[in-house]
């Protein structure tokens, strides 16, 4: 199932090695893919599909030790132009699938233990959706993102379904922001 | 200026907005986690002046049901005659920090101490620490108006059955300890006829329970997990069996500690 999954995501990167395309490299703090995460990506050829394959962590002070592998497809629908270099995309949607690696989570909780869906759900791989606001900044051989970015989770939205009225958005959506370097060919 | 505005819009919300940044679903802890609140709540049950009766409501398995347990807390403060409230565990589903928070935030609305056990959901991911980092320690114990409450980790079937948990050693030492009690209260999530329970561990158990019922009798032997609400006595051993149902069914169990022994009603709410 993990190789599965891994051979999905990166045949679906490969897809897109052909074409025309920039490379990303992205620095991100917080955005519930570790406390720092790297990661590297690309666009589509009109520039407005982002893949990227990230890798978070969180040290034991910040709520760890955890190590996590993110994959995270993001839409840039359209922008407005602003001064010179610069230029707004106001509202971005994303969708990313996180599996924390580690023996101490994993793909199904133990059969060993439990019995089939004892507990259902995964505890390693969380599902996410949500959105960034991004200032692009075009240079010479790069173009420079800056993004503030707002996400849910699956285990999130079932609670907050089963509890509305009761909790908040702030209860729901959780931040991020970071950097995307976009490297023209 | 739109974009001017805009990004005093999204500065504004940035500093306003530090609890947002969230680095993992699993993460154990965050800055702003409440910290230790067994022990906060155990220190003002201890220095509360003493009453004529002590009186209990026993609550449980709460999980992600924040309408019931609001409700539940409404109910609870509009009550004079009770001095604190136990939680017999699985405070939350996945033992995610965010659960944590979620029910505690509404549970600190509380106009008594409130003591929480940890339930076999509450271990799970990184569960266990946050339960650590939020409420204290799994077993713990505290003796007030000579009744010594007893309360402990009994999720046997999340430590794989190593006959580890729960910690007989630890139970055996805390129930011989002191002569500031009378009475002894018990409190853990999984009862000892469950199958959760580490089964190998059961006739120890049992043992243990008859030692300390025959130098200090045993009050009540409280637990939840099965979210149903009974009291009975059990047949196996004469102990006064109390489960207090789910907060999702909303019912409750009050236990009224007098000088002639102990009384009970059950809650619906």
């Amino acid at each position: 199932m993990k190789k599965l999954l891994f051979s999905v995501l990166f045949l679906g990167m490969l897809n897109y090695l052909n074409a025309q395309q920039q490379k990303i490299t992205t620095v991100q703090y917080a955005g519930s893919m570790g406390y720092l995460s790297l990661g590297v990506g690309i666009t589509n050829k009109s520039g407005k599909v982002q893949h990227e394959l990230l890798y978070g962590f969180v040290p034991k002070y910040y709520g760890g030790p955890l190590d996590k592998i993110t994959y995270r497809l993001t839409y840039l629908p359209f922008e407005i132009k602003q001064k010179g270099k610069l230029s707004w995309r106001p509202i971005n949607p994303i969708v990313f699938a996180a599996y924390n690696i580690g023996n101490q989570f994993s793909l199904e909780h133990s059969h060993k233990n439990y019995d089939q869906d004892y507990y259902w759900w995964s505890p390693a791989l969380r599902f996410h959706v949500g959105a960034n606001t991004a200032v692009f900044i075009s240079g010479k051989k790069q173009t420079t993102m800056l993004y503030l970015e707002a996400n849910t989770n699956d285990r999130y939205i079932t609670t907050y379904w089963d509890n509305t009225g009761n909790m908040g958005l702030g209860d729901l959506f959780y931040m991020g922001l970071g950097v995307k370097f976009l490297f023209n060919e | 200026m739109a974009a001017r505005k805009y990004i005093y819009v999204v500065l504004l919300f940035f500093l306003t907005s530090c609890q947002q940044f969230e680095f993992d679903p699993n993460q154990s802890v965050n800055a702003f986690s409440a910290d230790r609140l067994n022990y906060v709540n155990i220190e003002r049950i201890i220095n509360e002046p003493s009453r004529e009766e002590m009186v209990l409501a026993i609550t449980g398995d709460s999980h992600l049901d924040y309408d019931n347990l609001t409700k539940f807390v409404h109910h609870v403060n509009a009550d004079p005659t009770i001095d604190f409230v136990i939680h017999t565990g699985d405070l939350t589903d996945h033992g995610l920090l965010k659960e944590y928070e979620w029910a505690v935030s509404r549970l600190q609305k509380l106009n008594k101490p409130l003591v929480v056990t940890l339930g076999n959901h509450d271990v799970l991911s990184l569960g266990e620490d946050t339960y650590k980092h939020m409420l204290g320690g799994s077993n713990f114990a505290f003796v007030k108006d000579s009744v010594k409450f007893v309360v402990f980790n009994s999720n046997g079937r999340e430590y794989g059955f190593k006959g580890k948990i729960p910690d007989l050693g630890w139970l055996d030492k805390e129930l011989l300890l002191g002569s500031d009690y009378k009475n002894v209260i018990m409190v853990s999530h999984v009862p000892y006829w469950d199958r959760d329970f580490d089964l190998g561990l059961k006739p120890d158990y049992l043992k243990l329970l008859r030692d300390v019922n025959s130098r200090t009798p045993i009050l009540a032997h409280i637990n939840g997990h099965l979210h149903m609400q009974t009291v009975d006595v059990r047949p196996d051993n004469g102990l006064l069996q109390i489960l207090p149902g789910s907060t999702g069914s909303r019912t409750y169990v009050k236990l009224i500690i007098g000088k002639n022994g102990v009384r009970y009603e059950k809650i619906t709410f």
